[in-house]
């Protein structure tokens, strides 16, 4: 009788070990472990090739708010020389982003891989002038003269859709595509900017753009 | 995760050489002339009148016609960029009228190889009438895609 009980107790205590570890083990691969992100467009060092922009830089930082969810902030700044016969033209100005990422992909808890679809709110503080800019009209003559430097802002709305992988542990490459919708701005009676950094070209309420990122993540947790 | 890479890498090349546009020419426009038609302000239809004889210039340059008499029913002529006021001198039936556009201008440097043109958005239009009866303007900004910006109305 009492290495009946003993056998029992020992299968009891067996069995309760491997549901335990069982369910620990389930408890730990289903868990997403969050993480912050740090990247860089890439795509911004080849403006140059279809705008006359000489130096374009943005950054993101993203937090995972949620399985699915990320907050994300994006900042950059644009600067464009046009040096030609009849004018010169400089423009100058950052600009920001802020808003949230959502995830359609279905995913296993710890792939990075996603679909992401954002909303964002756009703000650029940015200036311009032009010098020696000389008017043309073969009937009413030839005029020349200089703007100075005029301080504008604009406010937009951004709605963006990309994928991204990992490409190694921890990095992220992707790409994404923006539209965006400008809110408001402050004119220039006259003369409008030719670029609105971050939001593209400065004649237009409406923009199309593209974006191609690197990323660094690094895990609230050890991933496993 | 390959397959992945791969879409991602030739979504990369085909939407990066899209957006790629290495042609520096300029091929906008960077003159707005105000496209002018003449119509016949007695018929009940829209029915445009061969003007005979015009002969056009602006205040300012009277020294030099822009048309000189022409038969027509359709001109066109640039304001003047240097000024918020163009007068613009029609002869015509032996007559002589004026119109006078008040407008706002306001630069704009179209792409690097254009460069700067001026824009105008007209605010009035007034016309003496020894033979313009009235006038009709269709488009303010002067739309360099559009044929017909000003309808004259002569009797």
């Amino acid at each position: 009788m009492q290495i009946k009980q003993n056998i029992f107790r020992f299968l009891f205590i067996n069995i309760l070990l491997c549901v335990s570890f069982t369910s620990t083990g389930q408890a730990d691969s289903t868990k997403r472990v969050g993480g912050l992100s740090f990247g860089i467009d890439l795509s911004r060092f080849l403006v140059s090739i279809w705008e006359p922009v000489n130096l374009n830089m943005e950054f993101q930082v993203s937090m995972e708010a949620g399985t699915n969810f990320s907050l994300i902030a994006e900042g950059g700044w644009l600067t464009s020389n046009i040096s030609e016969e009849t004018y010169d033209y400089e423009l100058k100005g950052s600009y920001y982003r802020l808003g949230g990422l959502f995830n359609v992909l279905k995913r296993e808890p710890n792939e990075l891989s996603a679909i992401n679809i954002g909303l964002l709110y756009g703000f650029s503080p940015y200036w311009h002038k032009a010098d020696h800019i000389q008017i043309k009209d073969n009937y009413w003559g030839e005029g020349s003269g200089s703007l100075p430097i005029n301080n504008l802002f604009s406010h937009w709305i951004e709605l963006n859709a990309g994928i991204r992988v990992e490409i190694f542990k921890n990095w992220l490459i992707g790409w994404k595509i923006r539209t965006k919708i400008r809110l408001s701005r402050n004119e220039d009676p006259i003369m409008t900017p030719y670029l609105t950094p971050g939001f593209g070209k400065g004649d237009k309420n409406f923009s199309l753009g593209m974006s191609y990122y690197l990323v660094y993540r690094i895990p609230y947790k050890k991933r496993k | 995760m390959r397959s992945r890479i791969s879409l991602l890498v030739s979504a990369f090349l085909i939407l990066g050489i899209h957006a790629c546009n290495l042609n520096k020419s300029c091929d906008k426009h960077t003159k707005f002339p105000v496209e002018t038609g003449f119509y016949n302000s007695l018929s009940l239809s829209l029915r445009d009148t061969i003007l005979q004889d015009i002969t056009l210039y602006g205040i300012g340059r009277e020294d030099s016609l822009l048309y000189n008499d022409i038969d027509t029913n359709r001109l066109n002529y640039r304001l003047s960029p240097f000024s918020d006021t163009t007068k613009i001198v029609l002869h015509a039936f032996s007559k002589v009228d004026t119109l006078t556009f008040y407008y706002n201008r306001h630069l704009e440097l179209v792409s690097q190889a254009c460069g700067f043109a001026m824009f105008f958005d007209i605010k009035e239009i007034n016309f003496t009438k020894n033979f313009i009866d009235s006038l009709f303007l269709i488009d303010h900004l002067l739309d360099a895609n559009k044929t017909e910006h000003l309808q004259v109305f002569v009797h």
